[in-house]
């Protein structure tokens, strides 16, 4: 029994670093996956419902153009998920800086984002493979 | 009438909870109170400490953001057949930073009082734990999550451990440990990986004493756990500790866990495991199932 289990850890920490590998060449791209360009959108839309109800963050969107927002956010996400779109918004950094934004607002978001595609639809896979696109994008977005 | 002072005493007691829920919960008209995201605070390990069952985690107990604070309360119970441990417990974690916690161990051994004709029959143990956050973040930092922690235990019944070899009655475990949760690293589900070294003299985690015979001195011991969640509620994974051997008297084995996770809500976590705890002072094969309840505030 002992020897077995030592062997499972064993077995699912090398599958996962064998899988984050091979998971790249054969799959459906995440474009797809989303439902492509409308199917981003509607997770946009849905988050930004969700975030206008949400008393930690909503604050932050007073006097911001909501349609211009949105249309960014899905150009954004499109492009992260290697969609045929163009983003021309300032990158990230940019975007962010000066704001301050916190640890407690970026879980917020990633919270939100998470309900905004289960509201949706979207399967935990597709979930994660976006989630796994846009995290690294805290260094650029929390306490600029 | 000891029963019925017993009941007012927890029913006070869990009205305090739900009342100091309510107020926390006043700052965010949400369902959602503290922002990390499911499942991100652990559950708590039989020491107090957030984690797994047996192993200890990086991540701080809670649900709290590093503008926030977070608690939590928890019971556990280990049945191996010869031995039953009931563990209760709370902590708080501040600024998903600093968490302290608390853990009163009971360890009953009717099996080896009978064997031994022992005038007692269960060992208790108190734990006052405090692990910092020291650099990264669980998901958001390419590097893990890496924290330091002490835990400063006390056994209460130490006249067994004493007569099996053990030399004190206190210790202090340093744990240091690496946890990272890779997005989708796992057939697309997000993957747990964890890593602690303790340096620790403790004798089943110190239910029996510290130090020994056999070996008197502080060692470093490797500690691992994994898991897959398979979504945002369910989490399973399997957990290794190694474990001194300082005692002539009683051999002691490694530990290990394979365990299910679930997490319905940011409130409660729910934790069933299959255990096997190896030889345990003089009884082979001390396998068995341990639940955790944990509710977070």
């Amino acid at each position: 029994m002992a020897a077995t289990m030592t062997k499972l850890i064993i077995g699912i920490v090398l599958c996962g670093f064998l899988t984050a590998c091979a998971n790249k060449s054969s799959q459906q791209s995440l474009y797809d996956e989303l439902g492509q360009y409308e199917g981003i959108n509607k997770i946009t839309h849905q988050l930004i419902l969700v975030i206008a109800k949400d008393e930690r963050i909503k604050h932050r969107y007073k006097g911001v153009n909501i349609q211009r927002f949105k249309k960014g956010l899905s150009d954004y996400i499109c492009v992260a998920a290697s969609g045929p779109c163009e983003y021309t918004g300032d990158t990230m950094k940019m975007v962010h800086a000066g704001h301050n934004y916190t640890n407690t607002e970026f879980n917020a978001i990633v919270d939100n984002l998470i309900l905004a595609m289960e509201q949706c639809n979207i399967p935990v896979a597709t979930q994660n493979r976006l989630l796994a696109k846009l995290a690294p994008t805290y260094k650029d977005v929390v306490y600029q | 009438m000891k029963i019925s002072r017993y009941c007012v005493a927890i029913i006070s007691l869990f009205s305090s909870i739900t009342t100091y829920a309510a107020t926390l919960d006043l700052d965010s008209d949400s369902s959602i109170s503290r922002s990390r995201l499911l499942a991100t605070g652990g559950a708590s390990t039989l020491e107090g400490a957030a984690g797994g069952g047996i192993v200890p985690m990086a991540v701080l107990s809670g649900y709290g953001a590093q503008e926030e604070q977070s608690a939590v309360a928890f019971a556990s119970y280990v049945d191996t057949g010869d031995y039953q441990l009931e563990v209760a417990g709370a902590s708080v974690s501040w600024r998903n930073r600093v968490e302290v916690s608390f853990a009163q161990q009971k360890l009953t051994h009717d099996s080896l009082t009978a064997a031994l004709g022992l005038p007692t029959d269960s060992i208790s143990q108190r734990i006052l734990s405090a692990k910092v956050r020291v650099a990264g973040d669980l998901i958001y930092t390419p590097m893990p999550q890496i924290s330091i922690g002490v835990q400063h235990k006390n056994n209460l019944d130490f006249l067994v451990p004493g007569a099996v070899g053990a030399k004190k009655d206190s210790g202090t475990d340093v744990n240091l440990s690496a946890t990272k949760l890779i997005l989708g690293g796992f057939f697309n589900r997000n993957l747990l990986l964890n890593a602690n070294l303790r340096y620790t003299n403790a004798n089943q985690t110190g239910l029996v004493g510290f130090g020994g015979d056999k070996n008197d001195d502080k060692e470093l011991l490797p500690e691992i756990s994994a898991g897959v969640l398979l979504n945002r509620q369910w989490l399973v994974g399997a957990e290794y500790r190694q474990k001194p051997n300082n005692l002539s008297f009683i051999k002691e084995d490694d530990w290990q866990t394979v365990f299910v996770g679930w997490f319905p809500t940011k409130r409660i976590a729910l934790v069933a495991a299959y255990v096997d705890l190896g030889e345990v002072a003089t009884f082979k094969d001390q396998t068995g199932w341990y639940l955790s309840l944990q509710g977070s505030f």
